[in-house]
């Protein structure tokens, strides 16, 4: 059964009770919230994904409620609950669904410690994965969110998880973040996509999220093998082009992108230095979407 | 009926709980800071086969997480041994820092690799010209602050690395010395051990730790992790029980130290939780010496409270009342009157307007969208 | 003092993967991953299969590479182990 199969009621029910149990992909989440812009949100963006008895156990668990006290009606807040203690400051109220969907990144990366995990999109095609590591600005959930529309499977736009058993790429695929201009571009590029709430006036811009398409929510659970690791720039102008990167390079940027590599240690760098050797490295400047889809399919067509 | 997270540790069978109770567990371990040895405790009891599956990677992950910060701790010491390998004088790790350097099973629960260091009052400035030298920098703090530690405390502002970013305090006592309990750190530097792989550093004697770890405890105002406080005394004191004579001697030196009353009061709830721990030779001296019992009734009903661990499951109306009470407490323990109300006025203020500490675990990108 | 030999340090726990002339370094203990070009990894790799003199290390590569001036070597040899002496990794032999 899956999220939209529940009545108004019994969603409204777990949401603001014990919580809302989801299966994303390999992880089990739990979602609370008193917060009706939250709880339309994950309505409308988790729609597709199976949900879970409540007495399920959950990996991971988040809490976005009301924040207290005289404040409230002046200015009302929301607060990131983690094992029911605040944990960073309130937030404007309407900043609800951006909040939560941070607030499961930094969980899931504080403690998913049986991966190695990357800051990272990862996309898939024919078994085989695109991890694409990039700072902020880069315009790697862009790309993403477009290529994902281009034939590719979403795993991730944010984490990459990589099995320190198998190597493997785990996904959740969960909601993408977009901001600002990325919002239309999407839009445009992709008319079947589906958006949720704009919040406008963010520290990043207006905020918006891109739900995750049917079909890959339903794959989720299906891991990738390495394929490309691929460093994308986003250039105004520049034709898409796509150059070699020397692994050595590749894996000492991929560790300034790792959440967890300290903790995981030994096995960390062994699995990192394995999906470097398996992965074609390459760097890869572009402007324009429709080029970059194309680009990328010669990839997998070459692959 | 206990609840797990306090019965568990003296239990002879693994907790028969749901699934959703393990994840219930698990998140009340995290906020009282127990995960690692939570984890430790089930792993090392034989007891993951009655975890559920996904619990049990929680397990594993939280354990591999308290032996990477093992790891750090272990090098930290390393750099600090090195950067003092000229300093005349011992250098003394305290807490969990000592715990873990010398071996002690129970130190993988620990889960930061901050590190507390206590030198002679007449090395403290040398040993902070050679950390500096090192890379160790005072913290930026208000002017403020660097009054209430240098003169007020008599300490030293935490220092932090440059690169690594890890903290350290630099002690010279193990109380500040306008405590109402201050501790003659000669005593303490009299009877040190060395740190077998790091012998440039040493940790305090078997009685002077247990000692430490109680005034820590009731001194330092921070009750959040009073749980985890009391099990590391229980696991010091079980370390010793083969010592004959050992209870005696702790309550001696409690008395040469003036450190009877933490003693008491430590152990009446590490007992009240994990039974008897020590044996009736000591108990009877120790009740001989023992606080007034109005004072001892008021301050056991506080801390009974206090020691609960921070979480929606078992706050009761009581319990905020009775952290802040012993906060005071501690603080009034720690300098005069005349400076405390100032001073708490002071930190009232600076909590109200300061950022809420940042998560254990830094992330790349680590505040969320809408915060720098 | 040229005769004096280096150890990797007990504490230190060393993994890599190289390709070509690169090498890639973790420390498990302190969590560092550095990179190294060919001839410090040589140099690594020689201490942490047994504690060596600058001239041993020297005998151990000069067969692996052709027209390389013994002085020279000599130089670029001391002044890695210098290098990786200020990283904590090796310390002086102590006495068998």
């Amino acid at each position: 059964m899956n999220l939209a199969d529940l009545t108004e009621s019994e969603f409204r029910q777990r949401i603001t009770g014990d919580g809302l149990a989801l299966q994303t992909g390999p992880l089990h989440l739990r979602l609370r919230s008193d917060v009706l812009l939250v709880q339309q949100g994950v309505r409308l963006l988790y729609a597709d994904y199976p949900v879970l008895a409540p007495e399920r156990f959950c990996d991971h668990g988040v809490e976005i409620v009301r924040a207290g006290g005289l404040r409230r009606w002046l200015r009302p807040q929301v607060l990131f609950l983690h094992d029911g203690a605040p944990t960073f400051e309130p937030m404007p109220a309407d900043h609800g669904m951006p909040l939560l969907e941070w607030a499961l990144n930094w969980a899931i990366s504080g403690q998913a410690h049986q991966y190695l995990i990357l800051h990272a999109a990862v996309i898939e095609r024919g078994g085989r994965a695109v991890v694409m590591p990039a700072p902020p600005g880069s315009g790697k959930s862009t790309l993403c969110a477009g290529l994902i529309h281009r034939g590719w499977r979403l795993l991730s736009d944010e984490l990459a998880l990589i099995d320190l058993g198998n190597g493997r790429l785990a996904g959740p695929a969960r909601p993408v973040s977009l901001k600002n201009a990325s919002i239309d571009l999407i839009a445009a590029f992709a008319p079947e996509a589906v958006f949720g709430r704009r919040t406008p006036a963010t520290v990043k811009g207006t905020v918006a999220h891109l739900r995750a398409p049917s079909e890959h929510v339903r794959r989720a659970a299906e891991p990738a093998l390495p394929g490309w690791i691929v460093f994308p720039k986003y250039v105004a102008g520049a034709a898409a082009q796509l150059g070699s990167r020397p692994k050595a390079d590749a894996i000492m940027q991929l560790s300034r992108n790792a959440f967890n590599a300290g903790i995981t240690g030994r096995e960390g760098f062994a699995a990192l230095a394995r999906l470097v050797s398996e992965s074609e490295c390459l760097d890869f400047s572009y402007s324009s979407l429709d080029e970059a889809a194309a680009v990328f399919e010669r990839l997998a067509a070459a692959a | 009926m206990t609840p797990p997270l306090l019965a568990l540790w003296t239990a002879t069978e693994p907790p028969p709980l749901a699934e959703r109770d393990w994840e219930r567990l698990l998140g009340q371990a995290r906020r009282a800071r127990l995960e690692v040895r939570l984890a430790n405790h089930v792993i090392e009891q034989g007891w993951l086969a009655a975890v559920p599956e996904r619990a049990q990677v929680q397990l594993h992950n939280a354990r591999k997480h308290g032996l990477r910060l093992q790891d750090e701790l272990l090098w930290e010491a390393d750099r600090i041994a090195a950067a003092l390998a000229e300093f005349e004088g011992p250098v003394v790790v305290l807490k969990g820092g000592a715990y873990r350097l010398i071996g002690q099973a129970h130190a993988e629960g620990r889960l930061y690799s901050d590190i507390d260091l206590l030198v002679p009052r007449a090395g403290l400035r040398a040993a902070e010209r050679a950390l500096f030298r090192a890379g160790w920098i005072a913290a930026t703090l208000t002017p403020y602050d660097e009054r209430y530690y240098r003169d007020w405390m008599h300490e030293l502002p935490p220092l932090q690395h440059v690169v690594r970013m890890s903290s350290l305090d630099l002690h010279h006592t193990l109380t500040p010395p306008t405590s109402r309990l201050p501790v003659d750190a000669a005593l303490l530097l009299a009877e040190l051990e060395p740190v077998p792989q790091l012998p440039r550093l040493s940790v305090l004697s078997p009685r002077d730790r247990i000692l430490h770890s109680l005034v820590h405890l009731l001194q330092d105002g921070d009750f959040s992790a009073a749980l985890r406080d009391l099990l590391d005394v229980r696991d010091l004191l079980l370390a010793q029980q083969g010592e004959a004579g050992f209870g005696l001697r702790l309550v001696a030196r409690a008395e040469q130290l003036g450190l009877v009353r933490p003693l008491f009061h430590g152990l009446v709830q590490a007992e009240q939780l994990f039974g008897p721990l020590l044996d009736a030779a000591a108990r009877t001296r120790l009740a001989a010496v023992a606080p007034p019992r109005w004072q001892a009734a008021l301050l056991r009903t506080l801390l009974d409270s206090a020691v609960r661990p921070t979480h929606p499951d078992f706050d009761t109306a009581f319990t905020p009342w009775a952290r802040q009470a012993l906060y005071v407490r501690s603080h009034w323990l720690r300098m005069p009157w005349h400076q405390i109300l100032p001073h708490l006025a002071r930190k009232a203020w600076m909590r109200a307007r300061a950022e809420p500490p940042a998560p254990e675990t830094p992330a790349v990108g680590a505040a969320p969208p809408g915060q720098t | 003092m040229a005769a004096a030999a280096w150890a990797l340090r007990p504490l230190i726990d060393l993994s890599w993967a190289e390709w070509g002339e690169d090498s890639v370094a973790f420390e498990a203990r302190s969590g560092q991953m550095l990179r190294f070009d060919a001839l410090t990894a040589a140099v690594i790799g020689c201490l942490e299969l047994a504690p060596a003199s600058v001239e041993q290390i020297c005998d151990d590569l000069q067969s692996d590479l052709s027209g390389v001036v013994r002085s020279e070597l000599h130089g670029a040899v001391s002044a890695i182990l210098e290098h990786v002496a200020d990283l904590g990794w090796i310390h002086p032999a102590p006495e068998a």
